[in-house]
């Protein structure tokens, strides 16, 4: 089992790396769309202060759904989801060592992009670490719930608006929980960082389950 | 008995595709499926490999259930599905180099590199599978026969898009596989000749099929 694991994740992290334009074009989505608001806001840092979670976040949210399309559907297109079905390989173990390489893929670039876009929004240090831990926590999560996402894009056969509008309530409790953190302004430590690690817990499961679900759907 | 497919019921989208369909492949036997586009082929296959799951009846592979056989369906049997499953961004050695690790087979580089100058492919693994032609993927899929220790092979239309001399030497490695004990289903839709291979037309299946949901109603009634 650890051994078909570790395949898998060497096959992903092989064909991921290879991938640069995926990054690239994450990475400068990320920074681009920061840099859009940065410019629109002009010389007002207080009020950009105050919005920057909600820009960062919903960013990071529209970027990794960009994305996450690469890591599914090219597979669905050349037949090798459908090889690594035939091989034996389980569903939930197939999508989660995707999702691993997604997270080493994207968002360690976008945690390197951190400091970067707190200079912009002229964030304190504590608020920066605060951003850092909480893109490092809530990450994994919205990986998973994309990469469900991008399956029942396939499922339905590319209806991307259906797909839009019953995914997208499921980011919506992330998106409470990680711009409501920092409202105590001396303090690192905030309760939803732990929310953040029971959100994870209860998202890995059922993506897990419901990835199965929908790759054995995909075929009928 | 290598595969066995009993009594098999198969429907999709309300449609009718296997009706009582039954097939035996014994050892070093060659079975050709023929039949036109859109009459099941691919669809047999995917029952076969466990991918769909049949209405009524059952699919035996080395006398196992298909849905017993779970992850160790890569020791029963090899597959080259119609779709190459190449990674375009990968060279053809590394993309090879996958699927062996996928399959569980362990070949030296040596050893891959001497099976690949059967298909004339030793020379461009260093290249991209994005930069090759149609016909130069099909080999890089097929030329993973080569690199398989399995005694089934499932061949989904496998000479699409070869020139005659590939087709030929395909044609040769099956009938070398069948006589060293190896079984073979292939299917296509052209009429290949291959010695001491037995056919299977589905064409004349697909229309019983489509005469018998003709004669009923309602799908239940079926």
């Amino acid at each position: 089992m650890i051994n078909d694991f570790w395949n898998l994740l060497k096959r992903e992290l092989k064909i991921g790396f290879k991938d640069f334009f995926t990054i690239i074009s994450f990475s400068s989505f990320f920074l681009i769309s920061i840099l859009i608001f940065v410019f629109a806001f002009g010389s007002i840092p207080i009020e950009i202060g105050m919005i920057y979670k909600p820009i960062i976040w919903v960013i990071l949210i529209f970027s990794i759904m960009l994305v996450s399309e690469n890591f599914t559907y090219n597979d669905y297109l050349d037949g090798s989801l459908k090889e690594l079905q035939f091989l034996g390989y389980p569903e939930e173990m197939i999508i989660f060592s995707k999702s691993i390489v997604m997270w080493l893929m994207i968002i360690i670039p976008s945690l390197f992009l951190v400091p970067v876009s707190s200079i912009f929004f002229k964030l304190s240090l504590t608020d920066s670490l605060s951003l850092f831990i909480s893109i490092f926590l809530a990450s994994p999560s919205l990986i998973l719930i994309s990469l469900v996402a991008s399956l029942f894009s396939i499922q339905l056969k590319s209806n991307k608006i259906l797909q839009f509008i019953i995914i997208f309530p499921f980011y919506i409790p992330i998106i409470i929980f990680t711009t409501s953190i920092g409202h105590n302004q001396d303090k690192l430590y905030d309760n939803n960082f732990l929310i953040l690690i029971g959100i994870f817990f209860i998202t890995l499961p059922i993506s897990l389950l419901t990835s199965r679900l929908i790759m054995r759907e995909i075929n009928r | 008995m290598v595969l066995e497919i009993i009594s098999v019921y198969f429907s999709r989208n309300k449609r009718l595709i296997f009706d009582n369909f039954s097939l035996k492949i014994q050892k070093s036997q060659i079975m050709i499926l023929i039949g036109n586009n859109g009459v099941g082929k691919t669809t047999l296959f995917d029952l076969i490999i466990g991918i769909l799951q049949p209405s009524y009846g059952e699919i035996k592979i080395h006398n196992k259930a298909t849905f017993e056989l779970f992850n160790h369906k890569r020791e029963f049997f090899t597959y080259i599905p119609h779709k190459d499953a190449l990674k375009d961004n990968l060279t053809v050695m590394e993309n090879i180099e996958n699927w062996l690790h996928l399959s569980n087979n362990n070949f030296s580089k040596e050893e891959v590199i001497n099976n690949l100058k059967y298909f004339d492919l030793s020379l461009i693994t260093n290249i991209k599978v994005g930069h090759l032609s149609h016909g130069q993927k099909k080999k890089v899929s097929l030329s993973k026969l080569l690199l398989s220790r399995n005694s089934l092979w499932l061949l989904d239309e496998p000479f699409n898009g070869l020139d005659k001399k590939s087709s030929l030497k395909v044609k040769n490695l099956i009938e070398k596989h069948s006589q060293s004990g190896g079984s073979v289903l292939l299917s296509t839709h052209l009429d290949v000749k291959i010695k001491k291979a037995k056919k299977t037309y589905l064409n004349k299946l697909h229309k019983r099929v489509e005469r018998k949901v003709f004669k009923f109603d309602k799908w239940e009634e079926i």
